[in-house]
């Protein structure tokens, strides 16, 4: 970790009405330092999915086994366009394989006895999922939440921001029919000109206590202006009040996670979007 | 001392409830339509608690009478702190198919916001409607906010069409209330603009319905029924 260019930021608030936090998050860097791996879920928290909070954390874990392994098995000498397939079909099929598979165990170990039907659905949970590399930077999202990246023009981008997402706060779910082609895939391999400063995964419970998603954006910038200028210890210690702030705006749990690049460590890796070689 | 929150504007998600009330004719039979203007106001200060205990909603409520067409009666969404009950009168039929397609105008985006809380639909009939009603639920059904509202009803007295108000709530698990005196009409104007406000609140994820508590039950006693 000390060796690594990347620092990390990570807080949770508990909506102001629910009695426990649905979101669920982890992240961690390699250890050489050169890779950095997050997810964020949002276990959706009605009558209907009783089990979400744990749906949220199997959710997380599940994408953290298969995509740690995925990335083991991907090579920089690889053909892009087949680690590019990998990641569209292959992962998502696995990472939604092994939630399932972790939800039929927690059953197993813990009956559910409750007013609703039992099956996966009792766990209904998005995910926000990305890797960062030297090389490939690759984001997954099934459901709502941002993901927000931000190159050195101090720009934030959402590029998987979904118009078509259904409105209010229902959403696709990792318990949803065909769940594995509701996953949406970022993918920008890394190329000489600006290179990625931010990424960040947020669960929806913080662009809803925004008036605008505009607003929101207003908020990744001046994460990112803050990281620069009062570095990454001060924002880590007022990122916890910053989303209890905004939690009590959606009244909805509120997770942030990012992977800051600081500037003065960063040489040469540039990030961009672009289309698969 | 934690610093600023950076980034834009914050603000409470909007709740919008609209309440859909039919003023025909006979609703000035027995007191029907006075004992509706009172138990609307009776049911705002309870709308106010349950709005204050939900903060991080924003509580707005408009109005629609429908007899000979439908008109606004309060057009401007107003939070619940600011909103005051003037009494509707009654005249003409039942025409709540042109009250739907009003509501239906209002539940597009824009006007809805993006980013909102699912609205409310409160109906209150106590007859046949009397023009093309499907046509206007379908245009509610047509736009997304329609599609996911809370919907609640009331039936006033026996002669209410429960089959049109059961075909609006659109959902198995609940039917309308059935007010058949004064008291019932109060406690289900109550229910339905609490508990369904409450339901629509609370954000959370996934694909179901608000899922709403029972409604009241009250003691079945005919002798009580004057409508």
């Amino acid at each position: 970790m000390s060796d690594s260019a990347w620092r990390l930021l990570a807080a949770s608030a508990k909506g102001p009405k629910k009695k426990v936090n649905q979101d669920y998050h982890d992240m961690h860097v390699s250890s050489d330092g050169a890779e950095v791996f997050m997810a964020v879920a949002d276990g959706h928290g009605s009558a209907a999915y009783p089990r979400s909070d744990i749906g949220s954390r199997l959710a997380v874990e599940a994408f953290l086994e298969v995509v740690t392994e995925f990335w083991r098995s991907c090579n920089r000498d690889d053909q892009l366009r087949h680690v590019h397939f990998r990641a569209k079909e292959d992962l998502p099929r696995d990472v939604v394989h092994n939630w399932r598979s972790r939800v039929r165990d927690h059953l197993e170990r813990e009956p559910f006895t409750g007013a609703v039907p039992v099956g996966p659905e009792i766990y209904g949970t998005t995910l926000l999922g990305a890797v960062v590399s030297e090389w490939l930077v690759l984001g997954w999202q099934l459901g709502d939440g941002e993901l927000c990246v931000l190159h050195s023009d101090g720009e934030p981008v959402l590029p998987l921001y979904d118009s078509s997402e259904p409105a209010g706060d229902e959403t696709y779910s990792m318990c949803s029919p065909g769940a594995r082609h509701l996953m949406r895939l970022y993918w920008a391999p890394v190329q000489a000109e600006q290179p990625l400063r931010l990424l960040t995964l947020s669960t929806d419970g913080l662009s809803n206590s925004f008036v605008s998603m505009a607003d929101y954006l207003d908020f990744v910038r001046g994460i990112d202006r803050r990281l620069s200028d009062n570095g990454a210890d001060q924002v880590a210690a007022d990122l916890p009040e910053w989303l209890k702030r905004a939690s009590s705006y959606s009244g909805d749990d509120t997770t942030f996670v990012g992977a800051w690049c600081n500037p003065r460590l960063q040489e040469g890796s540039d990030v961009r979007n672009s289309q698969v070689r | 001392m934690t610093a600023e929150l950076p980034g834009g504007q914050m603000a409470h998600r909007p709740v919008h409830f609209f309440w859909l009330l039919d003023c025909s004719s006979s609703m000035s039979i027995n007191g029907k339509i006075g004992s509706l203007n009172f138990a609307v106001r009776e049911a705002i200060p309870e709308m106010q608690r349950v709005a204050k205990d939900n903060a991080s909603a924003q509580l707005m409520v408009r109005a629609i009478m429908f007899a000979n067409g439908a008109q606004w009666h309060v057009q401007a969404p107003t939070p619940i702190e600011d909103f005051h009950w003037t009494d509707v009168a009654t005249s003409g039929i039942t025409d709540l198919g042109a009250a739907l397609r009003l509501v239906a105008e209002e539940l597009r985006t824009p006007p809805m916001p993006p980013r909102a809380l699912k609205p409310v639909l409160a109906l209150v009939s106590d007859g046949q409607p009397t023009d093309d009603w499907r046509s206007g639920l379908r245009a509610v059904d047509d736009t997304p906010w329609g599609r996911r509202a809370v919907r609640v009803a009331v039936a006033i007295g026996q002669d209410a069409d429960i089959a049109m108000l059961q075909e609006f709530l659109d959902n198995p698990e609940l039917q309308p209330l059935q007010a058949n005196n004064p008291k019932q009409l109060a406690d289900a104007i109550r229910w339905m603009s609490t508990v369904a406000v409450k339901a629509a609140s609370m954000p959370h994820g996934g694909r179901d319905t608000a899922v709403l508590p029972q409604p009241p039950t009250s003691v079945d006693d005919d002798a009580d029924d004057v409508w």
